[in-house]
């Protein structure tokens, strides 16, 4: 045994820092706990390992809810960003999805600099190598380098690092992404503690030097003018911003692809692991979509201080050799050199149904989880795990009540109730159609949704509480003022005709104007007298007339939801001992110990009539204690 | 607070069907739906009637006010005719109210005794009953399901499930790499919902073979209504006069024609007239001709026609109509249309005296009745709502994907596969959702 040695004391101990660590670590310091950030190489914080780009469908929400909980994923996106574009535009206000294009070095140096302007935090650069406990709860980490660090809480964002290995063609090494050290110690002790390991993989495609490309070939997207931005607390944004390029794979690609299909470690057995299916790497693709004669390609800016350029959608673990030959036979990269090249990596992740509601172990009380550990993938996803069990670690520690965010509150309570409750079996990635509340979930109403009670738990500042409650009585007034009629007169129907929208006569409610397509808040404001509420509560009182019809049934689903979560189940109920269950319903109550009917009724193989019956016997408990005691 | 639920708590096809609501919008619902008096245990008597002022039947109601009911919260009881039609009406109406959804298994039950209106012993005979009424619940839709019918849902689910992966991956799609059809996507649809509207009829023709063909029997005073209905079911039941105006109200009798089970309706014969009790029963044989499957229009040969038949021929329904021309032992007035019809009507000639063009009649009844193919039914009001609401979800779906916002048919289209896959007992679709994306669509950047 290497010898040991006193840590100083903290709070708590966050251990990484990649995007899920610098929020936890940030969110644990902001709300007064002494932090300490372990993290293998300090000049890789909120390294953006893959693409250079934050946001896009239903991550840009996500990214959105971090800012709205007082993260800073949305601020330095809006510092950071070399390119933003508002996606989806043409399909409807709940799905509209912010991108950003980002400088990779300047987001780590950004990320870098707040944890350092945070008192609380140190940083650390050392490896984890053991979480201790006493009477089962969290009682400190010992490092690689021997430090007992006392702390009675931690939250593992371990990312891709825990026995990573990575692939290229016949190249396989231990290693973690672009290069650096993989971290070998944790998982032992995290099987000691009782978690399950499973392998995942993911992939990264090569990097090339812009200047060996013929970017003139390609067609260019721009971003958007005037520069839509991430958070709340932005006022407005201008700066030169950076082109992406598109162009296409063709059959040359996918014949070369297909003869070397022999040399893939997917194809090869090399890799044992579960990959992900949305972002499948370019021989996947091939071989399950077969029929497609194309795939788009991205040719995405790294960052303004280099040239170096991501090919999205290339993602690859072929042979180095192979790489070289398949890249060169896309239009305007026959000459292409890459810099670094596509691999694959696999790591160690843990099944996350082993978590509560707030992502902290079930069975080891202080110990948190939160980004691809528990088997999600993207740094948006990771860094919306990382705050939400930040400020539930620093709850947690200062005795409050838990902040839950569930399904109908957030995206990101979505992406936790599933991981939670149903687990995954690969990287789980956030899209929309998980969401079934998604008309009241939208990137325009985050803080709406989440800023408040955020700020109750004390979690984000007063001045951005402030600005919530301003924009809030701007879209109250303006409501109130949208609520009366108005007669129908001849400038009213000449802006009604420019829209292609039919004409009124007589008098017609101003609020019902604003539902018809094309007719928004300002033109009314220009005919009428309205309160100028400028352009984000605009936009909310738009979205908030148009889709007023569904808000107001997904919100009768959510009362529905809501009644059932509130019924809390106690922790120790005998599942097994509840004869009336199906013996399916008991195992999988059993190994899920759900904390309300609400989340008992989403597992699956759980019926709603097992849900009576249980809700039956919880009442039939807590009477016998009500006549015992 | 706890939501409020409804349930039919008898058997579909009994004499009365008694409707039981639950919860706190007990007696926001009764007012909007029923014209009687509500007061607390006591019966009211009235009328249901729909948003238009239409009425579904007439019924009574009775209102327990909370804790003194049978679950302890706001209770009522609708006690309206037992026919399918008629249920089915009544829960699509307190479904519509957007106050109440319908009741799980056992869940009257377990809300009297989450309210203490039981006792503790009593919980774990509430757990079994829950228990095995899903349990009964599922058999016997499995049972249903056998067969043709749960292909048929079955394969309507993977249609809506396969235009939602569409959907939802071009929604979720943020590089614009999914080609995506609206027009084709809205065809498909249309396709699915017209399928489902059929299915919805079938439900109504299947209940032709549990209910009966209804055959309602008019004609104009002592035109041979009651001797012609004496004579189908070979016995003395109608009251048989000369005085015209006898059947002041209609009379139903059931006998089974060629295996069909048929109900004939003999109505009260349609003349001016001042008498207001003869008026009324007039008025329910036209309501009767209006609701029958198939209707016997009878016209009396012996004499020229009067100006009530004339009526009554213009009027027919010629797709569900037969003329009976009748009393075919006397001599002959008039005269049928050459190729043996009457007025256009196809026609027989009978004689209730003799029984000359019985048979004819009855074979002619049961090829007018008799649903064609045996398509699958779906009878169960539950799953006919479940139908309906699959419906207009997609109807809605359609007008979200040409109105350019695709989330809002993403959301009902969902609703659509929720409404399919509560009828087959589906579990979650959301995961079959997110797998049939990723099998069919390369997204993602």
């Amino acid at each position: 045994m290497e010898s040991v040695f006193a840590g100083e004391k903290h709070d708590i101990a966050v251990i990484g820092a990649g995007h899920a660590g610098c929020e936890a670590a940030l969110a644990c310091a902001r709300m007064g706990l002494k932090t300490a950030v372990i993290c293998m190489d300090l000049d890789s914080v909120a390294l953006m390992a893959c693409n250079p780009s934050i946001g896009g469908t239903s991550k840009g929400h996500l990214v959105r809810e971090v800012d709205a909980l007082g993260g800073e994923m949305g601020l330095a996106s809006d510092e950071c960003f070399i390119q933003m574009r508002m996606l989806n535009t043409g399909k409807g206000p709940a799905v509209h999805s912010l991108r950003a294009q980002m400088d990779k070095r300047r987001y780590h140096e950004r990320m870098k600099r707040a944890l350092e302007n945070e008192e609380r935090i140190t940083l650390i650069q050392d490896e984890c190598a053991e979480i201790l406990t006493e009477n089962g709860r969290v009682s400190g980490v010992r490092t690689a380098l021997g430090a007992l660090i006392p702390c009675r809480a931690a939250v593992i964002c371990s990312g891709v690092y825990l026995n990573s290995r990575v692939h290229t063609g016949e190249f396989h090494r231990d290693r973690g992404p672009s290069g650096l050290s993989s971290a070998t110690l944790l998982s032992g002790s995290l099987k000691e503690l009782g978690f399950e390991l499973r392998r995942f993989k993911t992939g990264t495609p090569p990097r090339v030097k812009g200047s060996t490309l013929d970017l003139t070939r390609m067609q260019p997207q721009y971003g958007d003018v005037p520069i839509p931005h991430f958070s709340f607390m932005t006022d407005e944004l201008n700066k030169e911003q950076q082109p992406c390029h598109l162009t296409y794979t063709n059959k040359k690609t996918h014949d070369i692809i297909r003869e070397n299909l022999d040399r893939a470690p997917m194809f090869t057995g090399a890799i044992h692991a579960t990959g992900t299916r949305y972002c499948p790497s370019i021989e996947d693709k091939i071989v399950r979509f077969a029929d497609k004669d194309r795939h788009q390609l991205f040719i995405e800016p790294e960052g303004l201080t280099t040239d170096e350029m991501y090919v999205q959608g290339m993602s690859t673990s072929l042979p180095r050799d192979v790489q070289d030959e398949m890249l060169r036979t896309v239009e305007g990269m026959e000459n292409c050199r890459i810099t670094r090249y596509g691999y694959a990596i696999e790591y160690d992740c843990i099944d996350p149904t082993e978590l509560d509601s707030r992502l902290m172990s079930r069975r080891i009380p202080g110990l948190f989880l939160a980004g691809q550990i528990n088997g999600s993938s993207g740094y948006e996803e990771a860094a919306a795990q990382g705050v939400y069990a930040g400020i539930n670690a620093a709850l947690y520690l200062k005795g409050g009540e838990p902040l839950i965010i569930g399904r109908a509150d957030a995206y990101l309570g979505v992406l936790c109730d599933d991981l939670t409750l149903k687990g995954t079996n690969e990287p789980y990635r956030m899209m929309t159609c998980r969401a079934e509340y998604r008309m009241l979930l939208r990137q325009d109403n985050a803080d709406l949704r989440l800023t408040e009670r955020a700020y109750r738990a004390g979690a984000v500042t007063v001045e951005r509480y402030e600005r919530l409650m301003r924009k809030k009585a701007l879209i109250d007034k303006a409501n109130s003022a949208l609520c009366r009629s108005v007669p129908a007169d001849e400038r009213l129907n000449a802006m009604l005709r420019a829209k292609d929208s039919a004409e009124v006569r007589g008098s017609v409610r101003l609020d019902t104007l604003l539902k018809r397509a094309g007719v928004g808040y300002t033109d009314l404001a220009a005919l009428f007298d309205l309160p100028d509420v400028g352009s984000e509560a605009g936009e909310e009182i738009e979205v908030e007339a148009l889709y007023g019809g569904y808000i107001k049934r997904q919100e009768t689903e959510i009362r529905r939801l809501r009644e059932l979560e509130c019924e809390r189940i106690p922790a120790g109920v005998d599942f097994m001992g509840i004869s009336n269950l199906r013996i399916e319903a008991r195992q999988k109550l059993t190994a899920i110990r759900p904390e309300t009917l609400g989340q008992a009724s989403r597992i699956s193989g759980v019926s709603p009539s097992d849900i009576a019956v249980l809700s039956v016997y919880l009442k039939s408990v807590s009477n016998k204690e009500g006549a015992n005691g | 607070m706890e939501s409020t639920v409804f349930a039919l708590s008898t058997p579909v096809g009994g004499a009365i069907a008694i409707m039981r609501i639950s919860g706190a919008n007990a007696r926001p619902i009764l007012e909007k739906l029923f014209t009687g008096r509500i007061e607390h245990r006591r019966a009211g008597f009235g009328r249901i009637a729909d948003g238009e002022g239409e009425t579904v039947d007439t019924c009574t109601a009775v209102f327990f006010e909370a804790p003194h009911s049978y679950t302890g919260e706001d209770m009522a009881e609708i006690s309206v005719h037992g026919s399918y039609a008629v249920v089915r009406r009544l829960a699509e109406l307190i479904g519509q109210t957007g106050l109440a959804r319908p009741a799980e298994p056992g869940e009257f039950t377990k809300r009297a005794y989450l309210n203490g209106k039981m006792d503790l012993a009593e919980s774990e005979a509430v757990m079994d009953l829950i228990a095995s009424t899903a349990e009964r619940q599922r058999r016997a839709a499995a049972r249903q399901l056998e067969g043709r019918l749960s292909a048929v849902i079955g394969s309507l689910y993977e249609r809506v499930k396969g235009v939602l992966a569409e959907t939802a991956a071009f929604v979720d799609d943020d590089t614009d790499e999914i080609e995506f059809d609206i027009n084709e996507a809205i065809n498909k649809i249309i396709a699915v919902k017209d399928d489902i509207s059929s299915l919805i009829e079938s439900g109504l023709k299947a209940r032709v073979l549990r209910e009966g063909v209804r055959t309602a029997i008019i004609g104009s005073p002592n035109v041979g209504k009651s001797s012609l209905l004496n004579a189908l079911i070979k016995r003395e039941r109608a009251i048989v006069t000369e005085i015209p105006g006898t059947t002041r109200d209609t009379v139903e009798e059931a006998v089974s024609i060629e295996g069909l089970p048929v109900v004939f309706i003999d109505t009260a014969g349609i003349r001016e007239t001042d008498d207001a009790v003869e008026r009324m029963g007039i008025e329910r044989s036209l309501k009767e001709r209006h609701d029958a499957d198939v209707v016997l229009l009878l016209i009396d040969r012996s004499r020229a026609t009067l100006p009530e038949d004339e009526e009554l021929i213009a009027s027919a329904d010629a797709g569900k109509t037969l003329a009976v021309i009748t009393k075919s032992d006397l001599p002959a007035v008039l005269a049928p249309d050459a190729g043996g019809s009457f007025r256009g009507l196809p026609a027989v000639k009978v004689s209730a005296l003799t029984g000359e063009g019985l048979t004819e009649l009855r074979k002619r009844i049961a090829s007018m009745a008799a649903p064609g193919e045996l398509e699958p039914e779906v009878t169960n009001v539950r799953h006919i709502r479940a139908l309906e609401q699959a419906k207009s979800a997609l109807e809605a779906a359609c007008t979200g994907l040409s109105a350019g916002t695709p989330d809002t048919a993403v959301f009902e289209l969902r609703e659509a596969m929720t409404g399919l896959a509560s009828i087959t007992g589906r579990e979650d679709a959301a995961e079959d959702l997110v797998n049939t994306i990723f099998s069919s669509f390369c997204i993602g950047k």
